[in-house]
């Protein structure tokens, strides 16, 4: 199990009782969320706990999809797609500009750029909601996804760094074909930055799909619900079915998962090889 | 000939001078459209919002009367609110109470992923699960364990002989029930950065250890620990962040900063303060007053890494 780390049988053995239990502490309280959403709400709060529903009820599910809608769902969708999509052309265009184009103060203009990584993003929380306010933007997609996307300059030095790694050769071959900069970006800087690409993408919906704060303040009406916010609420009220909440939570996670399990090896190396690790 | 080649020598220079000078100029339309989105965006959304931030904490600032100038006086309720301390303490408690075990239990996850030898996508898949909850969510199921009566923690604990609790509305168990979650959940992306600065320790190191015959425990202490410390360090300021700015989604579902403000932090009560309290001016001064005390820590942390961190 453990190669030549731990030739001692006796090491492995500690190890492996480690590496399972430590296993466990990451998988019970999923576990414990799936037996739950299938349990029939008498058998609920059984206690000892039982660990296998008898009898499974599946209807918990649809159930949790009345409380947590569709329209939920796509708004969450809607919601995190924007902020892959924009915040995806607004990085890799301004990390082009300051990997490959030339301007005065270029590298100082950039570092200015990157420092603002340090404002948490409390300090600029009411302030942009005034802003929202006075834009008309209270209660829209535009105003969830917005200052969302201006929160990218890690993205921006992300890509900053990947293209400066492109070969110059590569570049100055497609201007002596007369390509120009729109060219040079399109057609061979994006398609030669697709790991990179993905792995930012993956990992910028995972956190979209997550938030919650930003939308709890600019939705207003319950058709503008994001699944954080459904969820949360439903946790809070009083009459909560603690099987169909379980449920609701499962399927808010199941996108996740699903792309977690598709995208893994990506996810892990973007995080890895990204130049984020300090 | 010389002067011929020296002519030619300088047209050619002439040329090229021209012609940057020509795509400098043209350069600019090109800056301007691939800049220009992230700079409209970053000007709206953060640098007018930093300084209106200022402005506004000048402000008495609500809803219903016009805005106020108060000068310093909400700052100086900063210093006078009772309820300060108590956030202070709060939130010290909790970011110290997470990002130490964080750093610990992230590293030891680390290294017991990078010494399996078999099913490594399988342990690492375990592993990195929680990444795909989000803090709402996790705090829902959390939230179910953690319950009174018929909760999974209870059920364990009193298996083991520990009286039972009602965790989340107990003033001294709420605090560090959140922080269990907390650190459940920041585990997996931690552990992942350290694997990634595992695997750029280089590996002959370890062999010459094992050959002078040092054991497990004095290779982790005199090579892992040191070498790892980058990582260690960027661990360290971006888990301070994080905790401390992410703590508003579990606390708002798991104990809206209850019981009697026993887990009220500052971001909790600086959302409470101006969108439920409408005292936008208040809480934007309370914000300045965390950035300068965050900033102050990371310009501090910078300052010492020389000391510990070894590049």
């Amino acid at each position: 199990m453990f190669g030549k780390v731990a030739r001692n049988p006796l090491v492995s053995i500690v190890l492996l009782v480690i590496l399972i239990g430590a296993a466990l502490v990451n998988l019970v309280p999923f576990l414990w969320m799936v037996s739950t959403s299938l349990k029939a709400l008498s058998k609920v709060f059984a206690y000892p706990p039982e660990w296998i529903p008898n009898p499974v009820v599946w209807r918990n599910y649809p159930d949790a999809l009345r409380v947590i809608s569709p329209r939920v769902f796509l708004n969450s969708v809607i919601v995190s797609c924007s902020i892959v999509f924009f915040q995806g052309i607004v990085t890799t265009m301004g990390g082009f500009a300051f990997a490959r184009l030339r301007f005065p103060f270029r590298d100082q203009l950039f570092l200015l750029y990157l420092g603002t990584i340090l404002i948490p993003s409390q300090v600029t929380l009411i302030p942009t909601y005034i802003v929202i306010v006075h834009l008309g933007w209270v209660n829209t997609f535009q105003g969830m996804v917005a200052p969302v996307v201006a929160h990218g300059a890690f993205g921006t030095f992300l890509f900053r760094q990947f293209f400066l790694r492109i070969p110059d050769e590569y570049y100055e071959a497609a201007r002596l074909d007369g390509a120009n900069y729109w060219q040079q970006f399109w057609t061979l800087t994006l398609p030669l930055s697709r790991p990179v690409l993905s792995a930012y993408g993956i990992l910028t919906f995972l956190n979209a799909w997550k938030l919650y704060l930003w939308p709890l303040i600019v939705a207003r009406t319950p058709d503008m619900k994001v699944l954080p916010m459904a969820i949360a609420e439903l946790s809070g009220s009083a009459g909560e079915n603690r099987a169909v909440m379980m449920a609701a939570v499962a399927l808010s996670i199941l996108p996740l998962l699903v792309l977690w399990i598709v995208a893994q090896k990506w996810i892990i190396q973007g995080i890895s090889s990204s130049g984020l690790k300090g | 000939m010389a002067t011929d080649a020296s002519l030619q020598g300088r047209a050619a220079v002439g040329a090229k001078v021209r012609l940057t000078r020509k795509r400098g100029r043209s350069d600019w339309l090109w800056v301007l459209l691939f800049l220009g989105p992230n700079l409209a965006l970053f000007l709206v959304f953060m640098a007018f919002p930093v300084f209106y931030g200022l402005y506004m904490s000048f402000f008495k600032w609500n809803v219903i009367e016009t805005p106020r100038f108060t000068g310093l006086g909400n700052y100086l309720q900063f210093f006078r609110d009772p309820l300060t301390p108590l956030l202070a303490q709060n939130s010290l408690y909790y970011l110290l109470g997470c990002v130490f075990p964080i750093i610990l239990l992230s590293l030891l996850s680390a290294i017991l992923l990078n010494s399996v030898k078999r099913f490594t996508a399988f342990w690492r898949g375990i592993y990195f699960l929680p990444l795909v909850t989000s803090p709402v969510a996790a705090a829902a199921i959390w939230r179910w364990l953690y319950a009174k009566d018929n909760g999974m923690v209870n059920y364990l604990v009193t298996r083991v002989g520990v009286a039972p609790h009602d965790w989340l509305y107990n003033t001294s168990w709420a605090m560090p029930a959140l922080i269990v979650v907390t650190i459940w959940m920041a585990l997996p992306f931690n552990t992942i950065l350290y694997l990634a600065g595992l695997q750029e320790i280089p590996r002959d190191l370890y062999e010459a250890a094992e050959l002078d015959g040092a054991s497990g425990w004095q290779q982790f202490r005199k090579i892992t620990v040191p070498l790892i410390t980058p990582t260690t360090f960027f661990v360290l300021l971006t888990t301070i962040v994080h905790v401390l700015f992410g703590s508003f989604d579990i606390v708002k579902v798991m104990t809206q900063g209850g019981p009697l403000n026993a887990t009220n932090t500052f971001i909790y009560n600086i959302y409470q303060n101006a969108f439920q309290f409408f005292q936008f001016g208040y809480a934007s001064a309370q914000s300045y007053m965390l950035f300068i005390v965050v900033f102050a820590f990371t310009l501090v942390n910078w300052r010492v890494q020389k000391r510990w961190v070894h590049y």
